[in-house]
């Protein structure tokens, strides 16, 4: 009797640790009984105009970058910006844009983002539209033509994916953040130009 | 009869305790807070502990990276002429992807054997795609994460093509680059 009962608890502990090394850390398909955590995630921004003490506008320094007065000092966020759910789970986020023309989303180390993604009415029914290249809906804004993964003003994205593999995992805005040489998250590309970001929010996948 | 069932128990003790501690250390692995190779970020971060044990590189860490040409000539493993064009046969071609580059960027394609399959490697941290552009070609593969590589076919003509990453903003930050297929030599 003792003996099948350990020889399926061997079978069973192998099984599990031949599982955990196979698949992506996050994969784009969950499997069907993956327990689904549904977020909201609006994008947000936060921004000021530096003054001096008399209350005039001031030429500033922003992270070595110099700028002159009246310059807006800004930096887009995705709210929550922390998002925490169990490994297994089956994620779904949506993205909706507040504030910002358009922005597009990415998580690292994986190919998981905004890329064809389908934009979701409130009750999350696809409205057919997808977040690949296209002119922008939004006709009084820029840019006059959207690339692949971006979503504008009003559009709400859904990001769907199994989380396979605990961690902690940055989600970024591409428009809005540059990516060093080392992976640093910059507020400023590669010419000096302000990007109102980094746009970061981090993903933490429990064990 | 009894040695036998002695000895069967212990075999299977033995293999549940090996079993169960190779579970252990696959979970022990699969969790960030190893020291990395290469970067400054801590090491807590999923995405990137992933995309550096599955992008091992064709090229270089950054620090020790010799100038885009010359890695863009150990990937084609091609010869080159004095300017800074990668001369390749023809047939595959291959390329890394990364932010935000493509190595490498300059290719020359004799006339020949255009039936070209390009060998797509991401080697950077977030996903890439591959877009190219000119006389009666105008394809893309399909989106790919870091440590991931693709195949994409193609028939080519004489003429200039564009070839870039045409995810959001990755063209306009560097991703893109040129492809001639042309039986003149180098221009100068
Ligand atoms: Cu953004
Ligand atoms: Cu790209």
């Amino acid at each position: 009797m003792l003996k099948p009962a350990l020889f399926l608890a061997v079978f069973a502990a192998t099984a599990i640790a031949a599982q955990e090394g196979s698949a992506a850390p996050l994969s784009p398909n969950c499997s069907a009984k993956a327990p689904v955590k549904e977020f909201l995630v609006a994008t947000g921004e936060w921004d000021t105009v530096p003054k001096e003490r008399g209350g005039m506008p001031a030429p500033y320094t922003d992270r070595q970058q110099a700028r002159a007065a009246n310059s807006k000092l800004e930096r887009y966020t995705f709210d929550p910006g922390v998002i925490i759910v169990k490994r297994g789970d089956c994620v779904v986020l949506r993205i909706h844009v507040v504030k910002g023309s358009h922005h597009n989303v990415t998580i690292e180390g994986t190919e998981i983002g905004s890329e064809g993604a389908p934009v979701v009415d409130d009750n999350g029914a696809p409205t057919g539209v997808k977040a690949v290249a296209r002119s922008n809906p939004n006709p009084y804004e820029d840019p006059a033509r959207l690339k692949d993964g971006e979503f504008v003003r009003g559009e709400q994205i859904v990001l769907k994916f199994q989380a396979n593999q605990a961690g902690t995992y940055r989600m970024i805005c591409e428009v809005h953040t540059f990516i060093g040489p080392k992976g640093e998250l910059r507020g400023y590309d590669e010419k000096g130009k302000p990007l109102s970001g980094p746009m970061v929010g981090y993903v933490t996948v429990l064990p | 009869m009894k040695r036998f069932a002695a000895l069967a128990s212990f075999l299977a003790i033995l293999s549940l305790t090996v079993a169960l501690m190779g579970g252990m250390l696959a979970k022990v692995a699969e969790h960030p807070g190893l020291p990395r190779e290469v970067g400054d970020l801590p090491s807590w971060f999923a995405g990137e502990t992933t995309a550096m044990r599955r992008a091992p590189s064709l090229s270089a860490p950054a620090e020790k990276a010799p100038a885009p040409v010359e890695e863009g000539r150990a990937a084609a493993d091609k010869s080159t002429v004095a300017d800074d064009y990668v001369e390749v046969a023809g047939g595959e071609i291959k390329i890394a992807l990364k932010e935000y580059r493509l190595v490498p960027d300059k290719i020359r394609v004799r006339p020949g054997r255009l039936a070209i399959t390009f060998v797509l490697r991401n080697e950077g941290r977030f996903a890439h795609n591959f877009h190219i552009e000119g006389p009666d070609v105008d394809a893309r593969a399909s989106k790919f994460g870091p440590g991931n590589t693709v195949r994409l076919e193609v028939t080519l003509k004489e003429g200039e093509y564009k070839i870039s990453c045409p995810l959001s903003n990755h063209d306009k930050r560097g991703m893109h680059g040129t492809l001639l297929v042309t039986s003149q030599p180098k221009e100068g």
